[in-house]
């Protein structure tokens, strides 16, 4: 069953299009990532799952209900930190996990205790006075606690230093599985934030789904690669995969291969015979990098 | 119904200093005037005690309240909580019921039932302040910040008012009350017209509301809001004008006699050094005023006559006319006391005292002004003038009896009469009153009429009764302080001076007022009932407007004999 599906999904604001016809499934069970640069549309996308947004046209469910129909009892179910997201600033932490806990009858008040002294969170301050990671962090707990079936981040890492960051990742990656929610979807503009953690990965811009497949799919197909030889010029005709091919000197091209397989190896060795070529595999990150240069080379010729 | 609860308890504890306060303000602002415990003449402190702190407290607690948990934007907590809109809903407005609904209720009832109100009167302050909060959660509701909230409340209420003022004009038969009009002083009808202008301002941003797609919102907003609009609508209208008004409980209307005549004694006098308001530019301009003594004949026993305007026109020889501004009834309420001794005595079964002649000392009659710079234009011309002068013809009938002693008090449907301080200078009475009354917009009737005080309060007549020695004393003289309205409980003071001794029979005691006097009197409080109005047209003919003089001088000069 998918936790997600949307059946083109828009939003537009005034004439600026947000999300545009966007059609997606997310199976259950699964850690998400959604990516995109600042303004590809990953907020608006999650508000509209949410039921935050209406969208303007097209249609979303999550869990098996009808975004624009949620109620409270699906909320029971989903799990939402996000941002900037209002928090009852005037509360503590306890009594915002007071507050929080009539309102789900799976609330587990011992997961509750044990991940409020692993993100270490003092239990009587207010929320007012505590630091954006803090917040992020208490936002967080008082949303796994009640073991959500989807769990929505958005931009969870926006503004966090580096170790509360890592701190906030392990916290994640230490739930042991019971305490985890069954299907994440986290969205970011960077991608090394969840390179740890996803299964899947979606990659958003100028409100278009991109690429939608699993990391390893991702890592098993992006390679760059360097061919070094003597007096050598790509071909003429750019090859099925080839992305950013660069020659920075006669003897040495380099280019990132966006389709490699064995068969891409032998055509590669077939078109430079004599020369070395090396192959490397790649991180998410350079490989959500290549994507998001181009398309914003696309776009850029696009409006030229 | 638990996360209704729920929600509310969160609130408390939030606004929980605030609402104590305002609970608390609200109570000093209400029972410390009704108990007396507040200086009524007590300045700036108790102003702001007193009518505007508890104001500002609720503004600031039911904005505060209502975004708490906003409705507006999509970063609101809740929205992404197991927490329905209806429940949220339903937790503000019991939250506005606990702390302000209830408490005013629980004090309104004691009050009332302490004055003797009717049920319908205090239904109608309960839903009258019920409603003031409701366009304030409303505006609140709405809007995003407080910010925003004080700023479109202000265009709410601008937009009310720009928009009540063009019905106004453009339907002047309404007689809707506008909250500027300088001749209906009191504030508590004020403040209701402001809300009644700012409920019709939330109806229109409730209209934006929809027309910006926010669907769901505006349909919970209008489920809360038109039965309480589509109520106040069939009352406010007619409350709002200023229709006369028939006392409930007091004796069938009386009806309007015929053959009450008007008589001029001349000569009619210029006064040079007036003002006046020129209606084109707003200008204040030097002023000739032209008045005549007038008196009321043939006015049946126990009735008077009280002016209700005059206007006047002038028609010159070659046929010209020129109307003059009409004179409101601001003037003379009584024509003389003679005649509203009589009535006063008729009214009680009295011999009327054989006062000197009064009727030969009628109430100097504003007739016109005119402008010194427009006047030239007239020198020297001659014309007939025409002045018709509209009356209401009323009816005194005893209202209220209590001992003539310091603390003695009635209450009476709805308004509580207290006597302060009864003293004796130079040998007449000298009595201080306190009228508590309760008022509700959705009352059209009665004392409980917003405009009451400024329409009846002159209406009042007074009189020491004694009836141990056979003996009474007239209200001589009055004064009024100012009125200090306390949302639904206007407050006047009156200081009552009494003239001299009468026995029953008519004929005067010639001896002075003394403290054993007052032991045995009461005090009776009577009120005058229209029975309608009558308009009388004189002609002044061979009429010239004199020259205008320049000089301050007081003196008047004839112009008619």
């Amino acid at each position: 069953m998918n936790a997600i599906e949307c059946d083109n999904l828009s939003r537009s604001f005034g004439r600026v299009p947000a999300v545009r016809e966007l059609t997606l499934a997310i199976p259950e069970g699964r850690f998400f990532a959604l990516l995109g640069p600042n303004g590809a549309g990953k907020t608006t996308l999650l508000k509209l799952l949410l039921n935050l947004l209406r969208p303007t046209g097209g249609t979303s469910r999550i869990l098996g209900h009808e975004s624009s129909r949620l109620t409270a009892s699906e909320f029971r179910r989903i799990g939402y930190v996000a941002d900037g997201q209002d928090l009852p600033e005037w509360m503590t932490v306890a009594q915002l996990m007071e507050f929080c806990r009539p309102l789900y009858p799976t609330w587990d008040g011992a997961l509750a205790t044990r991940l409020q002294a692993m993100f270490d969170l003092p239990g009587d301050r207010p929320i007012k006075k505590l630091s954006r990671g803090m917040r992020m962090k208490a936002a967080l707990l008082s949303s796994l606690s009640y073991r959500p079936d989807l769990m929505v981040l958005d931009e969870p890492f926006g503004g966090l230093d580096p170790l509360v960051r890592d701190e906030f990742i392990q916290g994640l990656l230490e739930l042991p599985g019971d305490d985890r929610p069954r299907t994440f979807i986290v969205s970011s503009h960077d991608i090394d934030e969840v390179e740890r953690l996803a299964d899947d990965v979606g990659f958003l811009a100028g409100g278009r789904l991109l690429v939608h497949e699993s990391a390893d799919s991702l890592r098993g197909r992006f390679r760059t690669v360097e061919v070094v030889g003597s007096a050598i010029a790509p071909p003429a005709g750019r090859p099925a995969g080839w992305l950013e091919v660069k020659q920075p000197s006669g003897n040495v091209i380099q280019l990132v291969h966006g389709a490699f397989s064995p068969a891409a190896q032998s055509e590669l060795t077939a078109l430079f015979p004599g020369s070395t070529v090396s192959v490397h595999a790649m991180t998410l990150s350079e490989i959500f990098l290549v994507l998001a240069r181009g398309h914003r080379d696309s776009a850029g010729k696009e409006a030229a | 119904m638990s996360a209704v609860l729920h929600i509310l308890r969160k609130d408390l504890r939030h606004m929980g200093i605030l609402a104590a306060l305002s609970v608390a303000f609200s109570l000093v602002a209400t029972l410390g005037w009704y108990w007396d415990i507040m200086p009524s003449a007590g300045g700036f402190l108790v102003f702001m005690i007193g009518q505007v702190i508890p104001v500002i407290i609720q503004f600031i607690l039911v904005v505060a309240i209502m975004q708490a948990d906003p409705t507006v934007g999509d970063r609101a907590f809740w929205r992404t909580r197991p927490i329905s809109p209806g429940a949220l809903l339903s937790a503000k407005l019991l939250f506005l019921l606990v702390v302000f609904a209830v408490p005013s209720l629980a004090v309104n009832l004691y009050i009332a039932a302490s004055m003797d109100a009717p049920i319908r009167v205090l239904m109608g302050m309960v839903i009258e302040s019920t409603g003031m909060l409701l366009v304030e959660g409303l505006v609140a509701a709405l809007v995003g910040s407080m910010t925003q909230s004080l700023i479109q409340a202000a265009a709410a209420l601008l937009a009310g008012v720009v928009a009540a003022t063009a019905v106004a004009t453009i339907f002047p038969d309404l007689h809707l009350f506008t909250p500027w009009r300088l001749d209906i002083p009191g504030h508590a009808p004020r403040l209701a017209a402001v809300g009644l202008y700012s409920g019709a301002a939330a109806l229109i941003l409730i209209a934006h509301q929809f027309a910006t797609r926010r669907t769901g919102r505006t349909l919970a907003f209008l489920i809360v809001l038109v039965p309480v609009v589509l109520f106040a609508g069939t009352n406010w209208p007619v409350t709002i004008t200023t229709a006369p008004t028939q006392l409930a409980g007091a004796p069938s209307k009386p009806a309007l006699s015929e053959g009450v005549q008007i008589m001029l004694i001349p000569p009619a006098q210029v006064w040079s050094n007036g003002l006046e308001r020129d209606p084109a530019t707003g200008r204040i301009l030097k002023a000739q005023t032209y008045s005549i003594n007038a008196a009321a004949r043939s006015v049946p026993e126990g009735r008077i006559v009280q002016l209700d305007s005059v206007s006047a026109g002038v028609v010159f020889e070659n046929g010209e006319r020129h109307d003059f501004s009409t004179n409101g009834s601001v003037f003379w309420h009584f024509w003389t006391n003679l005649e509203q001794a009589t009535s006063l005595c008729r009214a009680l079964g009295l011999a009327p005292p054989a006062l000197e002649n009064e009727k030969l000392q009628a109430h100097g009659l504003r007739l016109f002004s005119i402008a010194n710079e427009k006047s030239k234009a007239f020198l020297g011309r001659r014309g007939t003038l025409s002045v018709t002068i509209k009356l209401e013809e009323l009816a005194f009938h005893e209202d209220v009896s209590l001992p003539a002693r310091s603390g003695a008090s009635s209450v009476h449907g709805g308004q509580k009469w207290s006597v302060g301080k009864v003293s004796i200078v130079d040998g007449h009475a000298v009595a201080d009153l306190r009228h508590l009354r309760l008022s509700s917009m959705l009352i059209t009737d009665g004392a409980a009429r917003p405009d009451y005080y400024w329409s009846e309060a002159f209406r009042h007549g007074f009189v020491l009764l004694n009836r141990k020695r056979g003996e009474f004393a007239l209200s001589a003289d009055r004064w009024n302080s100012a009125d200090t309205p306390i949302w639904t409980l206007d407050i006047n003071m009156k200081r009552i001076k009494f003239g001299d001794r009468w026995a029953t029979g008519g004929s005067m005691v010639k001896a002075p007022m003394d403290d054993a006097w007052l032991e045995d009197a009461e005090l009776v409080i009577l009120h005058a009932e229209s029975a309608g109005t009558f308009s009388k047209t004189v002609t002044l003919e061979n009429f010239q407007i004199p020259q205008a003089e320049d000089a301050p001088d007081s003196t008047p000069a004839p112009f008619w004999q």
